[in-house]
């Protein structure tokens, strides 16, 4: 019997695999809808996702210019300094975060614990903090603490040149003195690059961004000496407080360039500390108007010279110090009868300053006045320069003419002033004063005066000063000064003139050959108020130092050689050894060396000689050559005059 | 050329790698740089900080150092 009725199983694998085929078909094709989906339809939107997660672009930033001053000496200077911030909501522990903080940064914990309980997102705890402090926080790793990095503006020196130099803001943008009026030129740039990051958010380094120094802004170097700058200050200071004055302010000027060497306005300002300090930043120099008073009358008596309306010799009579001009009384410190006009400038006297006025005539006087620059800023690139306060002629009644005849009745900034002399001490050519140092670029003036007219009023502002005139407390013993000393009635509030007073004194160092203008006034003094006594002193002693740092002042008392020029009598051509036998058992002989040489000598041996005596060679000793050293290291030199 | 292909594609692979590498380490050394400037920038202020006539002056005067005289000064060429 045979198993004909089982059917042989139905073989449905060919279903299998078509039904397979199939599924894995439609997957493939889903795959490569969905590709295409991805690479053609979405592309362009994913492509710029991506674009968002790998690029980012980054703002590269310089740094604001260095102001240095004429010897590159830096005066400003940004720096990156680190401010600490705090986001509340990621404080963690505020207790921990206060204490730590606070026994870091000086602060008491509660005011920050205070801050960190703000609602706010972002609160700054302390900007612009040391380097030692943020490293300190740095290694705290506080959650929720932030250091953020700023730039500062550092004024190394102090308060020197404050005024001048001005302050910039938090945003580093120059909101007062030459960093206002210099900006454009000290400001930094920046530039905006692309750059890629990576997974964590990290940038990588672009190679478009280039050198960063590229950006920093431009530096400026200014006219003024740091050396010269300090002795003015200080001598301005002292001058201020022996006068117990409001304030004061002091100006150096080179006379052959124009160019300023110090400047000075006291109180001192700091920019450092722009906030302790506010309203000290006032540059008075270039803001403020007052009436010159005395210091007036040689520009007028130029005008006059000019105009030949008088000579140094021609006589006013002084009317025994009282006068009367159009029912308004003018007033001298002394009785005067006649007076020349060269003793009219030396005595100061206003009755004599008046009648060369009206002399003169009030469209003459203005004329030269403008012409000299007064009723106009100078010209300094600095902010809020005043034009000073000068009427037209035509408005002058003969009281104004004879009172502007003595510096009363016009106002003047100490710059106009100073430019004033300077055409004087310029043999009549009017320099403009200079700021920014530029040594390439031509000294350009205009004549204003003949020099014949220059030199006469030079050689009546010596006497003021060598005879016996108002500034005799300048006077500098083997050098010739210049001046002229003012005391200005400050106007008062209500109307007319009342108790105080303008002091100034303005010199010229040395008269014979101007090399140096000093000009320095106080406001308001208290114990007295005559320029020559309470300014007149301090101006030598800045003068003493100018012409002491350039040589042109050096042993005073030997009357035989003080007619001898400076340069002349100090100086000797010296022939260095290539070296100094310092080894020797007994004093050498240093007789007839350079005092240089000898110092350098006896140095060596742990002795600092006391000199005596002028010139530059050794004259004589004291151990005596061959003597054993001193064991107490004193040691005497005599020089001896021998030059060249 | 599917061997080529293959090179090509693993030289661009390796290349990209020695880019980012070479980025990340120019970044580092970028920083390290501006770190050393802004020192710089730092101890330039101190330096002229304590170079400052002013200063100078009170140091010399705790120092027991004053201003020559006029008779103390020589003028050597």
């Amino acid at each position: 019997m045979t198993k004909s009725g089982n059917k042989p199983p139905k073989d449905r694998s060919r279903g299998k695999i078509i039904f397979a085929g199939v599924v894995f078909g439609l997957a493939l094709l889903g795959l490569w809808a969905r590709a295409y989906f991805v690479q053609v339809v979405k592309g362009p939107e994913y492509a710029r996702m991506a674009n968002r997660q790998y690029w980012a672009s980054e703002t590269v930033s310089g740094k604001r210019g260095e102001i240095f001053d004429r010897n590159g000496l830096l005066l400003a200077k940004s720096i990156t300094t680190q401010s600490v911030s705090v986001r509340p909501h990621e404080v963690i522990d505020p207790w921990t975060v206060s204490q730590r903080l606070g026994r870091i940064l000086g602060i008491n914990p509660r005011n920050i614990s205070r801050m960190l309980g703000d609602k706010k997102r972002f609160v700054w705890v302390a900007r612009k903090i040391s380097d030692a402090q943020a490293t300190a926080i740095r290694e705290e790793m506080l959650p929720g603490v932030h250091l953020e990095a700023e730039h500062s503006r550092q004024y190394p020196q102090g308060h020197m040149a404050g005024q001048l130099l001005g302050f910039v803001n938090v945003d580093g943008q120059g909101i007062e003195g030459v960093e206002k009026s210099f900006n454009e030129l000290l400001a930094p740039s920046s530039a905006k690059y692309t750059v890629q990051k990576d997974a964590a958010g990290n940038r990588l380094s672009s190679p478009e961004a280039g050198d960063r120094t590229s950006f920093d802004g431009q530096n400026l170097r200014l006219t003024i000496d740091s050396q010269v700058q300090l002795a003015t200050e200080e001598a301005l200071a002292r001058s201020v407080m022996n006068a117990k004055a409001k304030y004061g302010m002091g100006l150096v000027v080179d006379v052959t360039t124009g160019e300023i060497l110090g400047w000075a306005n006291y109180p001192l300002f700091n920019p450092n500390s722009v906030k302790k300090t506010s309203g000290e930043w006032k540059n008075r120099l270039a803001v403020d108007i007052f009436e010159p008073g005395s210091t007036m009358k040689p520009i007028m008596v130029a005008a006059a010279l000019q105009e030949k309306v008088c000579t140094p010799l021609t006589e006013f009579y002084c009317e025994n110090g009282k006068w009367q001009v159009a029912g308004r009384r003018i007033k001298d410190t002394h009785k005067y009868e006649k007076l020349s006009v060269n003793k009219i400038i030396r005595y100061s006297s206003n009755i004599g300053a008046a009648k060369i006025g009206l002399a003169l005539g009030a469209a003459k006087y203005s004329h030269h006045l403008e012409e000299i620059g007064f009723s106009r800023p100078v010209g300094l690139p600095l902010p809020g320069e005043s034009a000073g306060l000068l009427r037209p002629a035509r408005q002058w009644t003969q009281v104004d003419l004879a009172n502007m005849a003595f510096g009363q009745g016009l106002g003047v900034t100490m710059l106009q002033m100073a430019e004033a002399y300077l055409c004087i001490a310029n043999q009549g050519v009017r320099l403009p004063l200079r700021l920014v140092y530029e040594p390439e670029r031509p000294v350009e003036g205009k004549r204003v005066f003949d020099p014949d007219v220059a030199a006469k009023v030079m050689a009546m502002l010596e006497e003021v000063v060598q005879e016996d005139g108002t500034g005799t407390r300048s006077r500098i013993e083997g050098v010739r000064v210049a001046g002229k000393t003012g005391t200005a009635q400050k106007a008062s509030p209500t109307g007319g003139y009342g108790r105080d007073y303008v002091a100034s004194f303005f010199a010229i160092f040395p008269a014979d050959k101007p090399r140096y203008l000093v000009c320095m006034m106080v406001d308001e003094p208290q114990a007295g108020h005559y320029g020559g006594v309470l300014v007149a002193p301090e101006v030598r002693n800045v003068g003493v130092q100018l012409l002491t740092s350039t040589g042109m002042l050096a042993e005073p008392t030997d009357t035989k050689h003080a007619s001898q020029p400076a340069a002349e009598r100090f100086t000797a051509s010296v022939h260095r050894e290539d070296a100094i036998p310092v080894d020797q058992d007994s004093m050498p002989n240093l007789q007839g060396i350079t005092v240089r040489k000898a110092l350098e000598m006896l140095v060596a041996h742990g002795i600092v000689p006391t000199v005596s005596g002028q010139g530059v060679l050794v004259d004589k000793q004291k151990p005596l050559p061959g003597e054993k050293w001193p064991s107490d290291k004193k040691c005497q030199l005599w020089l001896g005059h021998q030059p060249g | 050329m599917f061997l080529v292909t293959i090179a090509l594609g693993l030289g661009l692979v390796w290349v990209n790698i020695e880019r980012v590498d070479l980025a990340y380490e120019l970044k580092s050394l970028e920083r390290e740089l501006q770190e050393k400037q802004e020192q710089n920038s730092k101890l330039q202020v101190e330096r002229h900080y304590l170079l400052a006539p002013a200063t100078l002056r009170v140091r010399a005067e705790m120092a027991g150092l004053k201003p020559p005289r006029r008779d103390q000064i020589r003028t050597l060429e």
